[in-house]
C-alpha cells in the first residue's frame, strides 16, 4: 500500500503489522499513529484528501470547521493580496481567510451564520 | 467542626477539566456535587464524575452554560445549596452571582459588588490608577454607556447587547483613533469583559485599526456577551507575572506567591510557571503588596489573581484582576502545597483562612493541551479523541476534562488537558514535564502535544528567559519525518479495514468503524 504522511507529503510503500512500541487507530481513510512521543496522520497515496498545508494552493477553504462570522466582499469584487474575504469562527476564536493574491472574486459559497466543515470551499477567486 | 455543610449540594456551572477539578474538591469535602450539561456533552467526564446531573440545554454555550434561567432552574431542581462557576462562561458575571445570592444559594466566589468593580477591566484600570498602582498607558474606544452597567447588562442578555453592536468606526470619525494613534504603534485592542487573551489583536498599521476593533468585538460578544473594548500601548518584552490572591469574610487578604504566564500563543497562555524565575524575594514582595491592596480595594473575598507586566527594567504595570478561579492555579497549589479550590468552599462557608505557606517549596510547570494545529496557525481543532492515554509519575499531574471516545466540540474552548509537573527545582520540573508529554497518546485530533515538548526544550525557555512575545520569534525544530515503523503502522490498520470490508472496494473501503463519525457543520 502506497502511503503518504499529511504533514511532510512524503510517499512510502508500506506493509507489515502494527509494530512494537506504537499504537495505531484509523478513522475513515486516516491512520492516526503515535510511536515513541510523536503523532503522526497518514493517508493512501490516491486518497482525494489533500496532504495538510501542501502545494501551497492558495487556499479559500475553510482551515477549519465553525461559523461565518463575517462575509466581507461579495461575487465580482477586485481584491488584493491580504484583504480579508470570510471571517470564521470557531470554538470563540476567529480567524480571518485572506485574499491570497491580488484579483477578482467569482464567487462567494458561503453566507454570514453558516456552518462549514474543514475544507469546504468558501470563496472561489478568478 | 466544619461549616462546610452550609454548602449542600454543590451546582458545577461549568463543563471540561474544570468542572471535573470542582467535582473531585467536593467530593474530598464531602459535598455532594451536580454536574450540568449541554445536548452534546451528555457523555462528558464531569458529568460520569458527579453525583447528580442536569441537562441545560442545547449545544451552543449562550443557550445552556451561559443561560442564568437554566442554570438557576437546574439548581433549584437538583436541591443545590451553592455554586461554584469555575472558570470562563459566568464566573466572572456580577449578574449571575447577584441571582445566585438573590436565590437563596451561597456563590463560591468573591462578592457581586466586587466582582462588577473589577469585571470591567476598563473601571479596574481607572480604579487602580486612583489608589497608586502603574497601569499601561491606554485610551477607551468610542463612546459608551456606564461602563459598569453596560459590562453587568451585556453579560445578562447577549440578545441585548447583539442588538446594541455598533457600526464599524472609521479612522479619523472621531476623537479616540487619535487618542489611540497618539499612544504610539504597536497597540493592542482588548474586551473590557475579556479574559484568556480573547478577542485580543495587536494593531501595527493605522489601517488595520477599525478591523481589529471590530473582530475584537465579535470576539469579545460571543465570549462574554459584552462588546466594549479599549486600547492599550503594547510594551514590548515584558513578562506576564500574576498574583494569587485570596480573602475571607473576617477582613484578612493574603497572596500566594506569583505565576509566571510569559509564554503564550494567539495572546494565550500555553505554558505556566510558579514561581517565575525573574522575581527575587523583593519584587515577590512589592507585588504580593499591590495585589492585596488591590484586593482589599474592592472589599475581595475568595480566590482572584491580579495580573501585571513586568519590565526587563523590574517596574511592574497593572493588567487586570480576574475574579474567579485560573486555569493555571494548579501550579500554585503544587509550589505551595495546597488545594486552592478546597479552600475556596472553605471561605464560601465562611471559615477564616488557615495558615498558609509564606514562600513556595517547590517549583511546578504547567502545560496547556490543546485540540489545535500548531502547523496550521494554531487552529482549533475538532473530531473523536479515537486514543487518550494520560501520563503519570513522580511529580506529574494531569487535569483533564476528556476520555477515549469523546467528541472534542466546537462550540467550546479546546482545552483538553492540564499537564502539571513539580521538582525541587525549576529544571526538574521542567525535565518532568517534558517526560510526561512525551508519554501522553491523544489521537483522532491533531493536538499541540509535540509543539509543547520542543517549546520546553528551546534554549530560552531552558534558561528562564521569558517575555510574551518569545513564542513568535522561536522557530522549535520540526517533529521528526515518520520512521518506517509508523508507515508500517498505518499500512496495517488501513489495510487490515479494507479486508473487514470483504474486497468491496467500490465506496467506502476506508470507512470509519465509529458510527456517526464526527462531523462539523452537521450538528
Amino acid at each position: 500500500m502506497r502511503l503518504r504522511d499529511l504533514r511532510t507529503g512524503e510517499e512510502r510503500e508500506a506493509a507489515g503489522d502494527v509494530p512494537p512500541g506504537a499504537t495505531a487507530v484509523r478513522d475513515g481513510d486516516v491512520a492516526w499513529v503515535w510511536f515513541r512521543g510523536e503523532t503522526y496522520r497518514l493517508s493512501p497515496a490516491r486518497s482525494r484528501r489533500a496532504a495538510h498545508g501542501g502545494e501551497g494552493t492558495p487556499s479559500l477553504e475553510a482551515p477549519m470547521p465553525g461559523r461565518i462570522a463575517a462575509v466581507r466582499v461579495a461575487s465580482g469584487a477586485s481584491v488584493s493580496k491580504g484583504d480579508v474575504l470570510v471571517v470564521l469562527e470557531a470554538m470563540k476564536m476567529e480567524h480571518a481567510v485572506r485574499a491570497p493574491k491580488d484579483g477578482a472574486v467569482e464567487r462567494v459559497l458561503v453566507s454570514e451564520g453558516q456552518m462549514v466543515g474543514l475544507g469546504d470551499v468558501l470563496v472561489e477567486m478568478a | 467542626m466544619t461549616k462546610l455543610r452550609q454548602l449542600g449540594r454543590v451546582l458545577v456551572a461549568n463543563r471540561g477539566e474544570i468542572a471535573v477539578r470542582v467535582i473531585r474538591a467536593c467530593r474530598m469535602a464531602g459535598l455532594p456535587a451536580v454536574a450540568v450539561y449541554s445536548d452534546v456533552d451528555r457523555g462528558a467526564r464531569h458529568v460520569a464524575l458527579a453525583d447528580a446531573a442536569a441537562h441545560v440545554g442545547p449545544a451552543p454555550a449562550r443557550e445552556s452554560y451561559l443561560s442564568i434561567p437554566r442554570l438557576l432552574a437546574a439548581a433549584r431542581e437538583t436541591g443545590c445549596g451553592s455554586v461554584h462557576p469555575g472558570y470562563g462562561f459566568l464566573s466572572e458575571s456580577a449578574a449571575f452571582a447577584r441571582a445566585v445570592v438573590d436565590a437563596g444559594m451561597i456563590w463560591i466566589g468573591p462578592p457581586p459588588e466586587a466582582m462588577g468593580a473589577m469585571g470591567s477591566k476598563i473601571s479596574a484600570r481607572e480604579r487602580m490608577k486612583a489608589a497608586g498602582v502603574p497601569v499601561v498607558p491606554g485610551a477607551l474606544i468610542g463612546k459608551f454607556e456606564e461602563h459598569e452597567d453596560f459590562s453587568a447588562n451585556g453579560r445578562e442578555a447577549g440578545a441585548s447587547a447583539a442588538a446594541r453592536r455598533v457600526a464599524l468606526p472609521r479612522p479619523g470619525a472621531f476623537g479616540p483613533f487619535k487618542e489611540i494613534l497618539s499612544l504610539g504603534l504597536p497597540v493592542v485592542v482588548k474586551a473590557s469583559a475579556g479574559g484568556g487573551g480573547k478577542g485580543m489583536r495587536i494593531v501595527t498599521s493605522p489601517s488595520d485599526l477599525s478591523e481589529a476593533i471590530a473582530s475584537c468585538r465579535r470576539e469579545a460578544l460571543a465570549s462574554f456577551g459584552d462588546d466594549t473594548v479599549y486600547v492599550e500601548k503594547l510594551l514590548p518584552t515584558p513578562r506576564h507575572i500574576e498574583v494569587q490572591i485570596f480573602g475571607d469574610m473576617h477582613g484578612n487578604v493574603i497572596a500566594l506567591g506569583e505565576r509566571e504566564c510569559s509564554l503564550q500563543r494567539r495572546h494565550q497562555k500555553v505554558i505556566e510557571e510558579c514561581p517565575s524565575s525573574a522575581v527575587t524575594p523583593d519584587l515577590r514582595a512589592r507585588l504580593q503588596n499591590a495585589a492585596c491592596d488591590a484586593a482589599r480595594a474592592v472589599g475581595y473575598v475568595n480566590a482572584g489573581t491580579v495580573e501585571f507586566l513586568l519590565e526587563p527594567s523590574g517596574s511592574f504595570y497593572f493588567l487586570e484582576m480576574n475574579t474567579r478561579l485560573q486555569v493555571e492555579h494548579p501550579v500554585t497549589e503544587e509550589a505551595f502545597g495546597v488545594d486552592l479550590v478546597a479552600l475556596q468552599l472553605r471561605v464560601a462557608a465562611g471559615e477564616p483562612l488557615p495558615d498558609l505557606p509564606s514562600a513556595p517549596s517547590a517549583h511546578a510547570i504547567e502545560a496547556r493541551v490543546y485540540a489545535e494545529d500548531p502547523d496550521a496557525g494554531f487552529l482549533p481543532q475538532a473530531g473523536r479523541l479515537l486514543a487518550w492515554i494520560e501520563p503519570s509519575g513522580p511529580g506529574v499531574r494531569v487535569d483533564s476534562g476528556v476520555t477515549a471516545g469523546q467528541a472534542v466540540d466546537i462550540h467550546y474552548d479546546p482545552l483538553l488537558a492540564k499537564v502539571v509537573a513539580v521538582g525541587r527545582d525549576r529544571e526538574e520540573a521542567r525535565r518532568r514535564l517534558v517526560a510526561a508529554l512525551g508519554e501522553m497518546v491523544a489521537l483522532g485530533v491533531a493536538t499541540n502535544l509535540s509543539w509543547l515538548r520542543r517549546l520546553l526544550e528551546a534554549a530560552p525557555v531552558v534558561r528562564g528567559d521569558l517575555h510574551t512575545g518569545l513564542v513568535e520569534t522561536l522557530s522549535p525544530s520540526a517533529p521528526p519525518p515518520p520512521p518506517d515503523e509508523v508507515f508500517e503502522a498505518a499500512s496495517s490498520v488501513l489495510s487490515r479495514a479494507a479486508l473487514e470490508r470483504g474486497g468491496s472496494s467500490e465506496r467506502g473501503v476506508f470507512s470509519s468503524p465509529f458510527e456517526g463519525r464526527f462531523r462539523m457543520g452537521r450538528v
